[in-house]
């Protein structure tokens, strides 16, 4: 072996002792809500994608004009589509399914229990004191022949 | 069970154990992606819980398993640039108040040092080590760095074995790290 092996050995495993020592501890709650996250694997097969963010897909002035407030989402599955509507800067959510499904619609938070409105006859619902973090959307027709729809986990 | 694939896999197939060893290994990573992006701890704790649930729900469907801490740190830095553009969030109903850290800890973004990329590489390369290894490191990178003595006990490899293993890792680590540069990244390049 080398003295170049040596200290370039030394030197990567300096590096890495540095990163180590530096990178902050992760906290408990967030440690444990990620082994939390294994009791919510999907019991449904096809989870339906988020294809639009506002946040991120609207360039600058259509987000000025939409204003800080408003936040609309799409999420699409091979059934349809979702559209969600995050407003009051988080504190309520407007949504509508495209075919209009019949039936309730869940809203899943890790940290509560699940909370269902009724879809009205436009596809729509409506739900107030949205939680921070990460939710999903399920649909629960009352036509068990129709397919049900849920979205991927999203921050809002 | 050193294998990040096959923890992956055995996860998939309803392995709890194994998904809480995918949590100790990638939790820094994604902690720190999250974190890299300018979040504070709050915002950061959210990024980091939609991370882990979408890996929970994409579990089955990984087409690389070897490549879930890249999926990891991917998911997180796009979900955590979101959040970073929605500006006023959330009046919370119910405020975020349960998380503890140390009290020296910058809860201002702006002051707290953020972790480069190279930083997020190493991190990294090191959750994907065999685990003795990855717990060698971690104990050397203790303040003060663990003796040979504890290292000897605390892994179970005999005193004269330390510094071949040490060299080991060091080689496997170099390895990994030249490996994820040819991949061009931690988090696949997404801006």
């Amino acid at each position: 072996m080398t003295d170049s092996f040596w200290s370039g050995e030394e030197s990567l495993l300096a590096e890495a002792v540095a990163v180590l020592r530096r990178a902050e501890p992760v906290p408990a709650a967030v440690t444990s809500a990620a082994r939390t996250a294994f009791g919510w694997r999907s019991v449904v097969a096809a989870v339906a994608d988020l294809e639009f963010d506002s946040a991120v897909d609207d360039d600058d002035l259509a987000r000025v004009r939409a204003g800080v407030a408003e936040r609309r989402l799409r999420f699409r599955a091979p059934s349809g589509t979702a559209e969600l509507t995050v407003i009051d800067a988080g504190r309520r959510l407007a949504g509508r399914f495209d075919p209009v499904i019949a039936g309730a619609v869940l809203l899943r938070h890790p940290g509560r229990a699940d909370v269902t409105r009724p879809i009205d006859a436009l596809g729509q619902f409506y739900f107030e004191e949205l939680p921070r973090g990460a939710v999903s959307i399920r649909a629960v027709p009352s036509d068990p022949e129709v397919p049900g729809f849920q979205t991927e986990w999203v921050t809002v | 069970m050193d294998q990040v694939d096959e923890l992956v896999t055995r996860a998939a197939a309803d392995d709890e154990h194994a998904w809480s060893l995918l949590v100790d290994r990638f939790s820094g990573l994604v902690w720190s992606v999250a974190r890299s992006v300018g979040l504070d701890d709050a915002d950061a704790a959210d990024v980091s819980q939609t991370t882990w649930m979408r890996l929970a729900e994409h579990l089955d469907q990984l087409n690389d398993t070897s490549r879930v801490g890249a999926w990891l740190a991917t998911t997180a830095r796009r979900e955590a640039i979101r959040v970073s553009r929605l500006g006023v969030r959330h009046v919370p109903v119910d405020p975020w108040q349960w998380l503890d850290r140390p009290d020296d800890a910058v809860d201002d973004p702006e002051l707290a040092v953020l972790a480069t990329e190279r930083e997020l590489a190493v991190q990294m390369a090191v959750a994907l080590l065999p685990d003795r290894c990855r717990r060698m490191l971690i104990a050397l990178s203790a303040d003060p760095p663990a003796s040979y003595t504890d290292l000897s006990s605390n892994l179970g490899v005999p005193m004269g074995s330390i510094g071949p293993t040490r060299s080991r890792c060091l080689q496997r680590l170099e390895r990994l790290l030249r490996e994820g540069q040819q991949q061009d990244t931690v988090t696949e390049r997404m801006q």
